[in-house]
């Protein structure tokens, strides 16, 4: 039936199932004619010559289908099926399973064999490289002590400096002395400073402890970088910006700071209850530690920006604003400075940065008589008495008394960033993830 | 055509003797194989006949069904009718036999060393003897093999099995709907295609459906 003749038929639109509709009703699998169902299609299609036409198709389509049907298999060769299905069914005696896991095992021993063979020039170059990394490593961070690693020498040493010997007992270090990895170093009653001219400079308040990781430009795992593990106390740290840029590292809990070219404050306060770190100038990158050499892990990376301070209290993460006054440093600040060992007389150690009776507030650059080094201390007053505090520490540091080259060599660092880390006694033992001499 | 449908009560003691073979097999017992063939083969054989058209290969391909049933049957859990799962292995086997193109040959289907063939054929030799039916099968799978696989499958398990859209649905893993809706258009278009050819016979025969 063609288009025309479905255009100038007499089809009634309610009546008529049109063009394809006799197929799919006439091939619907019924129980009964749908003539004989439906009266009104008999007496339409009765008087309608183009159904007529179609419906004559549709049966002579469905004898096609009759009648095009492929012929059954032969008696003989059913019987051909039946023994080639007999002989399958009496070869099988044993659980397909059972031959299913032996394919599997010998697929995968073979597997492992071709694996092996191919990739073993690969596993034990890989391997020689790991082993050749790890003793690089080990000579580089964590000498022994036989075998003490790289260092660099200080020009200056404040203070109640000491260093652990071999046999766990301290004595104070000297002026001069190499800084090397593998160090132990703590401050006693009072607080104590070292510089390391061009590199960095430490300010250990009273009872502060720390592990010097590594110092060295020159390591063999990471060039230029230098590490700290803050084991308790508090700790001031100014890092020189080198080129290539040394990355600096403070260790502090489970937790480290990463910075490059920067100044900033780490406190392992006795009486914290949590991790903190403030930051004043600049950013610093916090993240899990676990190793300091190895790069952050993406997931935990916080970038502290200045003004902002970062707290890790009972497994909860906070990033949150500063107090306006912590945040600005006070760059214009009169340089008069009294010594470390006077500073922590008003910051005790132990008392909770931010707490309820105290906050820390950076009070710019100062110099410290007698070492004649301008820092940026950061003290701890009471809440409400910071601009007393600060006018009780404002004195000329023209009386450092320094000339000459010693006086070129104290240099302050410039380009300082401030940040204050506070890490509670007890995310740390006391001989955790140290193996240097003492 | 009628579709013949088994009582439910034998269906359901069908099911469990198909569940028991099954068994049987699993725990070892090869001769189960054996009888599931002599419960199914003509089942099996009908599908793929269908499904493939006239070829000499018949034979070859219901010993694949049933090579690859023996070697699935240990994966077989109960989910689904015993039988449902067999007409997924025999339409799965027939379209690779399909996709290798070894639909080839079909036209000895009728041969000399062929008997005598189907009650339909000789059927049809009676009702028009103008009308060779050789050509008849031979022109309608030549228009099955124009139309895409997922529409063929549906139109043969329905039109020339004369299978159920429900087991039809089961066996594919589709929907009702679906098959309803690949049966239309299959039906569409082999329809037009076998009018436009103009191999529709002559006279109807009277179609009970």
């Amino acid at each position: 039936m063609t288009t025309e003749m479905l255009q100038n038929q007499s089809c009634l639109p309610t009546s008529c199932p049109g063009q394809g509709g006799w197929l799919q009703l006439l091939s619907e699998r019924g129980s009964s004619d749908p003539l004989l169902a439906q009266p009104q299609l008999a007496e339409h299609l009765a008087n309608c010559p183009a159904c007529q036409a179609e419906v004559a198709d549709v049966r002579r389509f469905q004898t096609l289908l009759l009648r095009g049907k492929t012929p059954q298999l032969s008696a003989e060769q059913r019987q051909v099926t039946e023994a080639r299905v007999r002989e399958l069914a009496a070869a099988w005696s044993a659980p397909p399973r059972l031959s299913q896991r032996w394919v599997w095992g010998v697929a995968i021993a073979a597997a492992a064999a071709v694996v092996a063979i191919v990739g073993r020039p690969y596993v034990v170059e890989h391997a020689q490289q790991q082993e050749l990394w790890q003793k690089q490593l080990v000579a580089a961070t964590l000498p022994t002590a036989d075998k003490p690693g790289p260092g660099i020498r200080s020009s200056a040493v404040e203070g109640s400096l000491e260093v652990a010997n071999r046999d766990g007992t301290w004595h104070p270090m000297q002026p001069g002395q190499v800084v090397q990895a593998g160090m132990r170093l703590r401050a006693g009653a009072t607080a104590a400073r070292l510089l390391v001219p061009g590199r960095f400079e430490l300010n250990l308040q009273a009872h502060a402890e720390l592990d010097v990781l590594a110092t060295t430009p020159s390591s063999a795992v990471s060039p230029g970088d230098a590490a700290l593990r803050l084991r308790s106390g508090e700790v001031d740290c100014a890092v020189e910006k080198l080129n290539p840029p040394q990355r600096f590292i403070v260790m502090f809990g489970g937790y480290r700071a990463s910075v490059v070219g920067t100044r900033f404050a780490v406190q392992h306060a006795m009486a914290s209850a949590g991790l903190q770190v403030q930051v004043t100038e600049g950013a610093v990158r916090v993240d899990q530690a676990e190793d300091w050499w190895h790069g952050p892990s993406g997931d935990t990376v916080t970038t502290v920006h200045a003004g902002q301070r970062w707290r890790m209290d009972g497994g909860r993460l906070s990033l949150e604003p500063m107090a306006l006054s912590l945040a600005q440093p006070q760059s214009g600040q009169p340089a008069g400075v009294p010594k470390a060992a006077q500073l922590s007389g008003s910051a005790p150690a132990g008392a909770a940065i931010g707490g309820e009776d105290s906050t820390a507030i950076p009070v710019g650059s100062m110099s410290i008589p007698g070492g004649a080094v301008g820092t940026t201390v950061r003290s701890r007053i009471p809440v409400g008495r910071e601009a007393a505090v600060r006018d009780a520490l404002g004195s000329d540091s023209a009386g450092s008394g320094e000339t000459g080259d010693q006086a070129k060599e104290n240099q302050p660092i410039h380009r300082k960033r401030n940040i204050l880390i506070e890490v509670p006694p007890q995310v740390m033992g006391p001989e955790e993830g140290f193996a240097g001499p003492h | 055509m009628i579709a013949a449908v088994p009582d439910r009560d034998d269906a359901v003691d069908a099911d469990a003797i198909d569940l028991a073979l099954v068994s049987s097999y699993q725990r070892g017992n090869g001769h189960a194989l054996a009888e599931i063939y002599r419960r199914h083969g003509r089942r099996v054989e009908s599908v793929a006949r269908n499904m493939i058209g006239p070829s000499s290969e018949l034979e070859d391909i219901v010993q694949d069904v049933f090579i690859e049933l023996q070697r699935a049957l240990c994966k077989f859990r109960g989910d689904c009718r015993f039988t449902t799962w067999l007409h997924r292995i025999t339409v799965n086997v027939s379209l690779m036999y399909l996709r290798k193109g070894r639909r080839r040959g079909w036209l000895r289907w009728i041969g000399l060393d062929t008997p005598a063939g189907s009650p339909a054929l000789a059927r049809s030799a009676n009702v028009e003897n103008r009308y060779d039916a050789r050509d008849v099968c031979r022109q309608l799978y030549d228009i099955l093999g124009k139309i895409p696989e997922k529409k063929l499958v549906v139109f043969v398990l329905f039109e020339l099995e004369g299978m159920p859209q429900e087991e039809i649905a089961a066996s594919l893993q589709i929907s009702v709907n679906t098959v309803k809706s690949r049966l239309f258009h299959a039906r569409q278009e082999v329809f037009e295609l076998a009018r436009s050819r103009g191999i529709l016979p002559p006279h109807a025969l009277q179609v009970v459906k």
